[in-house]
């Protein structure tokens, strides 16, 4: 297996490009759902070779419990480096399998909390309204899902926005965002390589919300007026300006602009000849070698095992 | 339900509680009371090692936002919770709401902050978008 099982550990590297260009030239429905597949078979080429050094690394661990035969020479040659990236790799797959857990249980407890509290205000409609002096609007996931915006929120939109505000919750909810979000997050923990790539699908959902709003109203430019509106009653964060001046437009003018420019192409694929289409390229490629290196690792190993083990 | 969860944070005095925990915990006990109380009263129930004047900023605070009201003429002053369902569960929601790392791993947010270059850019934007940002829907052809 040699130096293919270090491969997918690294080839999630090939995958930033896109991340950081999927927003042009794509429709972000598009655009997230790339972003997830690419994410979610990178990690799991990076878990099963993970997985597979691991096995090596047990080999060496004196007194395993594990047959004679897995403690073989011939198992610690298929792997290059062997004696450090086996034990590294007990230790890396221990904190994968915390950094995962920790992540499923936090999502599922705060979804659990934060329903019982809505169960409180009594009421089954599938809005929850706060009354709460800071203007604030989410969609919260479950079976079903409740949209949860406060009277701030709603007090500082025209009724006219507010139907855009609610669609984009809506949108949340019905195109279970949660699960590609909760995807990513994982595939993150998995190997820290694919973090970029949750930040560019968090935006990607968003903008993806802001058109199903716009297709609900049928009104771009109000959905963007009331994106832009509630961005500016929400409190600002102190000191969160350092650097204003020099930084790149944030996500919520962005989302404004695209509104205010035309619909998106619904277009599967990326035209060839620009950078984004390039980047798609290059993940692709990279998804395919990561595959196909975690394949071929894990056939050899089993070749290797079954060969020094006596079963 | 609340009240045995509060009470089982009352065991650990020591760990450091955000704004929104002690609210919650000032506002269910003025809940158990079936009058209006002092802000002694309230500290007394807490036993957590709040000193008095962390009290009076708490109900102060919950004040401000109109959770609680002040009751009593002069010395002492009084405190009501707003007998109020909806109230409370937007207190106990933004208590959830206020653990932004827990927060942000479940929900996505309509908007997220803006920098104040953001902040220009949004409202030059805005301004582009229609003679009024408030107004009525505008049938100039998309740009």
């Amino acid at each position: 297996m040699g130096v293919f099982v270090y491969l997918p550990l690294v080839l999630p590297l090939t995958a930033l490009p896109i991340a950081r260009l999927a927003e042009q030239h794509l429709h972000p429905r598009r655009a997230a759902r790339l972003l997830t597949t690419v994410a979610v078979i990178l990690a799991s080429c990076s878990l099963l070779c993970l997985g597979l050094l691991v096995v090596v690394g047990t080999a060496q661990l004196p007194g395993n419990p594990l047959p004679d035969g897995w403690s073989d020479d011939e198992v610690r040659e298929a792997v290059p480096h062997d004696a450090f990236a086996g034990k590294a790799s007990i230790l890396a797959l221990v904190v994968v399998t915390a950094a995962c857990g920790f992540t499923v249980h936090r999502h599922f407890r705060f979804r659990a909390r934060a329903h019982r509290v809505l169960r409180g205000l009594g009421g089954d409609d599938d809005v929850a309204v706060l009354p709460d002096a800071i203007p604030y609007a989410y969609a919260l996931p479950g079976s079903p899902g409740r949209v949860m915006v406060s009277t701030a929120m709603l007090a500082s939109l025209e009724p006219a926005e507010h139907r855009a505000l609610f669609a984009h919750e809506r949108a949340h909810l019905t195109g279970r965002h949660h699960r590609l979000l909760l995807a990513t997050r994982l595939a993150g923990c998995v190997n820290p390589l694919l973090w970029p790539l949750l930040g560019a699908l968090v935006y990607s959902t968003e903008r993806w919300a802001d058109e199903e709003a716009a297709r609900v109203t049928g009104d771009r430019r109000l959905t963007a007026r009331a994106v832009g509106k509630a961005a500016l009653v929400a409190r600002p964060v102190p000191g969160g300006a350092a650097f204003a001046a020099f930084a790149a437009a944030g996500p919520v003018p962005r989302r404004v602009a695209a509104l205010l420019g035309p619909v998106p192409p619904d277009r599967s694929w990326p035209p060839a000849l620009t950078p984004a289409g390039a980047a798609a390229l290059v993940a692709a490629a990279g998804t395919t070698v990561s595959a196909l290196s975690a394949l071929n690792a894990a056939v050899a190993l089993f070749l290797v095992l079954e060969a020094a083990t006596p079963l | 339900m609340d009240a045995e969860r509060t009470g089982g944070e009352r065991e650990t005095p020591a760990r450091r509680r955000g704004q929104g925990e002690l609210e919650a915990q000032v506002l269910s006990v003025l809940g158990e009371a079936s009058e209006p109380v002092t802000a002694a009263w309230v500290q007394e129930r807490l036993g957590a090692g709040l000193s008095y004047s962390t009290v009076i900023t708490i109900l102060t605070r919950l004040h401000a936002k109109q959770a609680v009201t002040r009751t009593g003429r002069g010395r002492p002053v009084l405190w009501e919770p707003v007998a109020n369902e909806a109230g409370l569960a937007a207190l106990r929601m933004r208590r959830l709401l206020d653990k932004q790392s827990d927060r942000d791993a479940v929900l996505s947010s309509f908007v997220s902050v803006l920098s104040s270059h953001d902040e220009d850019l949004l409202r030059s934007l805005l301004a582009e978008s229609g003679p009024d940002d408030t107004g009525a829907p505008s049938d100039r052809p998309e740009r």
